[in-house]
């Protein structure tokens, strides 16, 4: 990798790659091309984040370099959202008030070129069947911090069954306590140790 | 072996010797309340209450050998060891929900010079309307020394019954208060964009932390027979879930350690809850004095990885999973601590636990099943 933006992005140099972006804009580089070295540098940080380098910490600060990076382009060029890899829906089951992961998966996802609706904190499972729906995303994340939040998770996915919805979408789940036992439990497709499992998961459903 | 006390047992594998017996000690809160069906909105508000529920688990449950939790949980003394907001029963949730933390940001970017400039206690004084809209400052005196006497009450109450307080004072390093209190998000930033500010406030606010753990159990050790047997020290957001190694040796390593060593110079034992993954921070634990103090995990951590690094140096505690206690059958949890007795247990060091709390909604049967397979499978020969 010998692009400057894509090292500042992914050796975590906030004020080096904000600057780069803004040159670039300044310069006339194609906007689209410069969303594309953040998200290589996002890929690099993603790579050291699974060989074990970089820890949840930088994972945050990336996606936050990531967004601001975003902002600086969007602010100058209206980029066409195109189709991205795919939809995802992602929420906080009912019950559980805990963003933090959650975050973390729905930024990870964008910077991996994925169209995200985050439907926050405490979701009760009608409205991620209304989102599915409307958006006709194929996979769906459910993430909650609680024991009590089990129970959301099975009502969630059994939701989606019910609604007809459940041969089209892919469902994951994660959060701290959340262990294969609960995806079993819940009647997930997958359960996700970190936000990076959450990418490598929808990259395998969607072919990516 | 003869059988030894309760004390005597836990004074042993604190030591990292073998007992008679693997003392066992989970920690029980609110799982006692919905068991014994006491809506969660009282549970918090009212101690006495509390403490019933928890001994009614006890007896029914043939005890086992110290009280994790000797008093209940409430608002006022969460505030007092971690600066964020909770979202309580009754008030801004349904009167029987468990209570979560609401993370909004409540110490701000100038809050690092402030704790500079004035120290801890100014600190806590100026966040305390945020932490705790509900409450006026003025209240502070009467609702502090509430908290004080009913935990006194509850160690005396439980001492007339022979039952260990195993650990009480809670405090957290500076980085779990920083990062709790400006949410992980803003705190993660501040790591990068102002790490040498951050750094300061931390080494400002860390002698009143000492203090305040070594006061706290001089007071309870005054005031009861025995006081408590451990100091409560909880972290999390300094495991190897959250940060790198080298922002750990950086801004979290040391604190434990200089907060450790404090305490066990005020003959006082470290008790380190430590949630989340700290499975390649442990070879750090070996730079503490062998045989004084408790690393408590959750499951998260590998625990057999625990032993085979600090095993014969630091007792270790946990961690039969929340998940497991919840979804897992008695048989399964009879298995774990099986397992968890003859590896980690071998040769001593260890005090089987559950990993952090008890969920509420635990199954009753696999809560006991901690106790008699403990009493089973923990026995040396």
């Amino acid at each position: 990798m010998s692009d400057q933006l894509a090292i500042a992005i992914s050796d975590l140099e906030e004020q080096q790659a904000l600057k780069l972006v803004q040159a670039r804009l300044d310069a006339g580089v194609d906007p689209l091309a410069i969303v594309n070295d953040c998200r290589e540098g996002m890929d690099l940080v993603g790579k050291r984040y699974q060989s074990g380098e970089y820890f949840l910490s930088e994972l945050i600060m990336a996606g936050e370099i990531f967004k601001q990076a975003n902002a600086l382009v969007s602010a100058r060029f209206q980029l066409t959202a195109g189709p991205g890899r795919g939809t995802v829906v992602v929420g906080t089951v009912q019950g559980d008030i805990h963003d933090i992961g959650k975050d973390l998966v729905v930024s990870m996802l964008k910077s991996a070129n994925y169209v995200v609706h985050d439907l926050g904190v405490d979701v009760p499972p009608e409205k991620f069947v209304e989102t599915v729906k409307a958006t006709g995303a194929t996979v769906v994340g459910l993430s909650g911090l609680l024991t009590i939040g089990f129970g959301a998770m099975k009502d969630t996915v059994a939701a989606l069954a019910v609604a007809g919805l459940r041969p089209a979408v892919k469902v994951m789940v994660g959060g701290g306590p959340v262990t294969d036992q609960v995806r079993e439990y819940a009647g997930a497709d997958a359960f996700g140790a970190d936000a990076q499992a959450a990418v490598t998961l929808c990259n395998q459903w969607t072919g990516g | 072996m003869a059988e030894m006390t309760s004390r005597e047992r836990l004074a042993a594998v604190i030591r990292c010797e073998k007992p008679d017996r693997v003392p066992i000690c989970p920690s029980l809160d609110f799982f006692c309340a919905r068991y014994k069906g006491v809506v969660l909105e009282r549970f918090v508000n009212d101690g006495d209450l509390a403490r019933e529920a928890l001994m009614a688990v006890w007896d029914e449950f043939g005890g086992w050998d110290a009280t994790y939790n000797g008093s209940g949980l409430n608002q006022f003394a969460f505030s007092l060891t971690l600066p964020m907001r909770l979202k309580v029963p009754g008030r801004e949730l349904a009167h029987d929900a468990l209570w979560q933390f609401d993370e909004q940001p409540v110490i701000e970017v100038d809050d690092y010079d402030f704790a500079i400039a004035h120290g801890f206690q100014a600190l806590w004084g100026k966040l305390f309307p945020k932490v705790c809209p509900n409450y006026s400052p003025a209240q502070i005196p009467e609702l502090m020394q509430a908290w004080q006497m009913q935990t006194v009450k509850d160690t005396l109450i439980w001492e007339a019954k022979d039952v260990i307080s195993f650990t009480g004072v809670a405090i957290v390093p500076p980085l779990d208060f920083f990062s709790m209190g400006r949410s992980m998000k803003e705190f993660t930033f501040d790591l990068y964009r102002r790490p040498e500010k951050v750094l300061a406030a931390m080494e400002a606010i860390e002698p009143a932390l000492i203090e305040t753990a070594i006061g706290g159990q001089m007071g309870s050790r005054q005031m009861t027979k025995h006081g408590y047997l451990t100091n409560f020290i909880g972290a999390t957001r300094g495991s190897a879930t959250f940060i790198s190694p080298k922002v750990f040796e950086k801004f979290h390593w040391p604190f434990i350690k200089r907060i450790a060593l404090g305490l066990l110079d005020a003959g006082v034992t470290p008790l380190f809850h430590f949630d989340s993954d700290w499975t390649p921070f442990l070879e750090y634990f070996q730079d503490l004095p062998k045989g004084k103090c408790v690393l408590d995990l959750d499951g998260a951590t590998d625990i057999f990885k625990a032993k085979k690094v600090l095993g014969g140096h630091m007792c270790l505690m946990g961690d039969v999973p929340p998940a497991m206690l919840t979804l897992g059958t008695a048989d399964q949890v009879r298995a774990y601590v099986r397992r968890l007795c003859e590896e980690v247990g071998d040769g001593g060091g260890y005090i089987l636990g559950s990993g952090c709390s008890v969920p509420v909604d635990a199954k009753a049967e696999n809560v006991r099943a901690i106790i008699e397979a403990g009493k089973e499978y923990g026995a040396y020969h």
